[in-house]
């Protein structure tokens, strides 16, 4: 018995003399959305094509609930629902028709094919579009019948590739609270941003990727952790009176030294400093950081860019 | 529904495809009718029996004509006539008035002492025409008539020049005190013989006593057939039925011959009876058995025909020329044209670009687009997408072919009554359909390796290569060998020719056509190539290149396609 996971396992793509991705691995697990952020040309649009089957990689393998999409693409392929940044469908066609024959390939006949189209469409809003050509359908409307389509065997894994890209404020909040409600039905669900904090709220765990590479894997927790505002201060002396004396306004961490850090201060550095002085303790150095979650993903690419990650 | 059907539907029910299976089924009909009329205006080989009547002193206006195909089968057309009467005592007059002297005046003089008493256009019905009317004018004893006849059959037309000295005429017979303008005519080698009152004996030739009628006739014996054919036109005043009897053949005998007079009693100790007749058009068709395999050599054999009733006998002694006919004549005549460039030939040359495009809405377009990802994310395999959409393809080329196959054949058919073996109309089918498969397969390969306005440009180029500028890079290839060199061109084009077909997916058909004429026509060398052809068409070799012009972009494509990017 396997788990319902999506497994990314050393996978290395190049187009030419340009490597696209280069030895990715992570795990997408049941129950939880894992974010997938990197800038645009990242590579986390190759890594999502590969891991749908329409790619084949160069190198390595993904693993869709215990099936290769390399060896086991059909099998593979059942188990996995995708909808693209930007879905491209053969758009002359009524959108109905074009369901039906996508689900032909999950083994529905024509009537069944159709009512199940009609069902799909109208839960996800396109009730009324059922038969509009394709090709008149605005972005919204075409990732929504992508999902419809993914959903037409309701599969235990599920990616959205920067699906909130190009969505009004309603169509945001409807594949969030999907990305939600999908983790609560248990689904593996890999959700692909280049702005982390549209992740937040909804990812589990963040994986980053920076030219083609992962630069880090971090619970959502770890990264909202580290992403708090701090002051940073070189003080004549660190023991645990100073130690205890600062933990009065946040939590504190030794950076190295006497150079200590206090995370999420409950009052102005001033307050801060001034209260060490009056306990003789000498602050040669106060700096305060105001680190955003997007302040940490760059702090990320730019350790990642320097050779340190 | 199976994807593949559902793409072979879909592909099927856009509007270019369902405009291009309707262009399939026009041409069809359109191709049969312009293979028959380039037929029917270019060589008469089509040959008729008439019979025509005039009652001078009623008026009463009969006219029967029986359309023959070139293998004496009844065929559909249509009759243009006119009968035309004049003083021939004034045409005589006049010509010894100004004859010698002056022609042209003569002529045009002539001319003017044509009346035209009826004329009309007819269209038969199995093959017959049948006219009957009084024209209102009596005739005098003195006159002369004519028929202007003109028949269009899809095997030819005939063109007669309405003019006194032109025309099938009429011979004027007096019987019981009656004036009759009689003509009857038969297909030649013909023979025209009187009916005569029967006294004591039957004589060959016939005593000319008092004559009842006359009567016409042709016998055709088509190559391999079981029957032999004796066309009759025949008018007796009595109008009573004729028993026919055919001279008694014995084997080996070259001359047949019968007493010059026996008694009529025994009639049926030199001759066979074959049949009876009415007047008017008949077609006999007579067991070859009792020709004791004589009808490949004799040159003619005896006919009698025998009436009796109340006022007497009648009979004639004739005999009748043997016409050989090569069998399925009519139907070389219409499969030459069927595979020349005016046939099949305009569908092969635009029909590929029908295929090319099917191949940039199945592969190429969507490719281009990225539109094939979304499929591929589907429970299906590479693979099984890249043969879906060349299976679905493939069964819209043999829709739209078999569309075109079945409306042309049908057409044809229905125009001249001629159809091909059911073994002829497969190889036939068959190299129209496995060329444009292997040209969509060509184009697939295209459609893998390139996609978008690249694939078109690549397909045209592809198009205009095999199917416009073959023929003349061949010859060129041939002026450029054989220049100067004492060969027949001709022929050394044929043979450069299929010989570099094999390299041609388009020409695959031309292998096709080769067999089907030996399938339908036992040779191929009614063309002056035809034995060049017996060197260079080798079974195998067809069979090969078909396959390998299928198989092998097919596969060439696949080893692309398996590992390329679905977005360009």
């Amino acid at each position: 018995m396997y788990l319902l996971t999506i497994e990314i396992h050393d996978v290395s793509k190049s187009f030419g003399r340009v490597q696209a991705l280069k030895n990715v691995s992570f795990t997408v697990p049941s129950g939880k959305v894992v974010g997938y952020v990197g800038l645009n040309g990242a590579g986390k649009t190759t890594t999502i094509r590969i891991a749908t089957g329409v790619l084949p990689p160069d190198q390595g393998d993904v693993v869709i609930d215990g099936y290769s999409v390399t060896r086991d693409k059909k099998k593979a392929s059942w188990g996995v629902g995708w909808v693209p940044e930007l879905p491209i469908f053969e758009s002359e066609f009524k959108a109905i028709d074009y369901f039906a024959y996508l689900a032909g390939y999950y083994g529905y006949k024509g009537s069944e094919a159709r009512r199940l189209g009609e069902e799909l469409l109208t839960k996800f809003g396109l009730g009324d579009a059922i038969n509009r050509k394709l090709a008149t359908f605005s972005q919204g409307m075409k990732k929504r019948f992508a999902l419809a389509v993914s959903m037409i065997n309701d599969p235990p894994n599920f990616i959205f590739d920067e699906v909130l890209n190009g969505l009004d404020p309603q169509g945001i909040a409807f594949f969030r609270e999907l990305a939600v409600e999908f983790r609560k039905r248990g689904k593996a669900v890999l959700f692909s941003s280049h702005i982390l904090s549209e992740v937040e709220g909804v990812a589990d765990i963040v994986v980053f990727i920076h030219r083609g590479r992962i630069i880090g894997v971090h619970s959502i927790d770890e990264i909202k952790h580290e992403a708090k505002p701090a002051v940073e201060l070189v003080l004549t002396k660190v023991d645990n009176d100073v130690l205890k004396l600062l933990g009065k306004y946040g939590e504190v961490s030794v950076v190295s030294g006497n150079r200590v850090l206090v995370r999420n201060p409950s009052v102005d550095s001033s307050v801060l400093i001034s209260d060490l002085v009056s306990n003789g303790i000498g602050v040669l150095e106060a700096r305060r950081e105001e680190k955003s979650l997007e302040d940490y993903f760059f702090n990320l690419v730019k350790r990642a860019e320097s050779g340190e990650l | 529904m199976n994807p593949v059907l559902y793409d072979f539907k879909r592909g099927v029910l856009r509007i270019s495809v369902l405009l291009t299976l309707l262009l399939s089924t026009v041409p069809g009909i359109g191709l049969a009718y312009i293979a028959i009329t380039s037929i029917s205006t270019t060589t008469t080989f089509q040959s008729a029996v008439y019979y025509s009547v005039i009652d001078a002193s009623t008026g009463d206006y009969k006219l029967e004509a029986l359309l023959l195909n070139p293998d004496y089968k009844p065929v559909d057309g249509e009759v243009s006539y006119k009968l035309g009467c004049y003083n021939a005592t004034e045409l005589k007059r006049l010509e010894s008035e100004l004859g010698t002297t002056n022609r042209e005046e003569f002529v045009d003089r002539a001319n003017k002492l044509l009346n035209i008493l009826d004329e009309g256009v007819v269209r038969s019905v199995n093959g017959r025409v049948v006219v009957e009317k009084n024209i209102g004018s009596k005739i005098g004893i003195e006159y002369a008539c004519s028929l202007y006849i003109n028949t269009t059959t899809p095997f030819g037309s005939s063109m007669t020049l309405v003019s006194v000295f032109s025309g099938r005429h009429y011979n004027q017979l007096q019987v019981e005190n009656k004036t009759i303008y009689v003509l009857i005519e038969t297909p030649v080698p013909s023979v025209v013989y009187p009916i005569v009152v029967l006294n004591d004996s039957m004589t060959s030739p016939i005593n000319l006593g008092s004559i009842r009628g006359s009567v016409s006739a042709s016998l055709v014996y088509i190559t391999g057939a079981d029957k032999a054919k004796l066309l009759l036109s025949l008018y007796s005043i009595s109008g009573r039925e004729f028993e026919v009897y055919l001279g008694k053949v014995t084997a080996n005998t070259t001359l047949i011959n019968i007493p010059v007079s026996f008694d009529p009693g025994d009639l049926e100790k030199y001759f066979n009876k074959v049949g009876v007749v009415e007047p008017g058009i008949s077609i006999l068709e007579i067991d070859t058995s009792l020709f004791n395999n004589t009808l490949r050599r004799a040159p003619a054999y005896y006919f009698v025909l025998h009436s009796r009733g109340s006022t007497g006998r009648e009979y004639s002694v004739l005999k009748v020329p043997v016409n050989r006919v090569e069998s399925g004549l009519a139907a070389r005549m219409i499969y030459m044209q069927l595979i020349s460039s005016v046939g099949l030939g305009l569908f092969t040359a635009f029909f590929p670009i029908i295929v090319l495009y099917l191949v940039y809405v199945y592969i190429a377009k969507p490719r281009s687009q990225g539109a094939l990802e979304f499929i591929l994310a589907r429970p299906i395999t590479r693979f099984e997408l890249y043969t879906v959409r060349f299976t679905a393809g493939v069964l819209v080329v043999i829709a739209a072919t078999s569309l075109f196959y079945i409306a042309l054949m049908t057409s044809i058919n229905l125009l001249t009554g001629v159809s091909p073996s059911i073994q002829g109309g497969l190889i036939l089918y068959g190299g129209l359909v496995l060329s444009l498969i292997a040209f969509y397969s060509f184009c697939y390969l295209l459609g893998s390796l390139t996609s978008g306005s690249r694939y078109i440009v690549a397909s045209v180029l592809s198009y205009v290569l095999f199917s416009i500028l073959w023929s003349l890079i061949i010859y060129l290839i041939v002026y450029f060998i054989y220049r100067g060199v004492g060969v027949n061109i001709l022929t050394e084009i044929t043979r450069i020719q299929y010989t570099l077909n094999y390299f041609n997916p388009l020409r695959i058909q031309d292998y096709m056509q080769y067999y089907f004429m030996i399938q339908e026509v036992g040779e191929y060398s009614i063309l002056p190539t035809g034995d060049v052809l017996k060197e260079v068409v080798n079974p195998w070799l067809v069979a090969t290149s078909t396959i390998a012009w299928i198989i092998m972009p097919f596969v060439l494509g696949w080893l692309k396609f398996r590992k390329a990017s679905l977005i360009s």
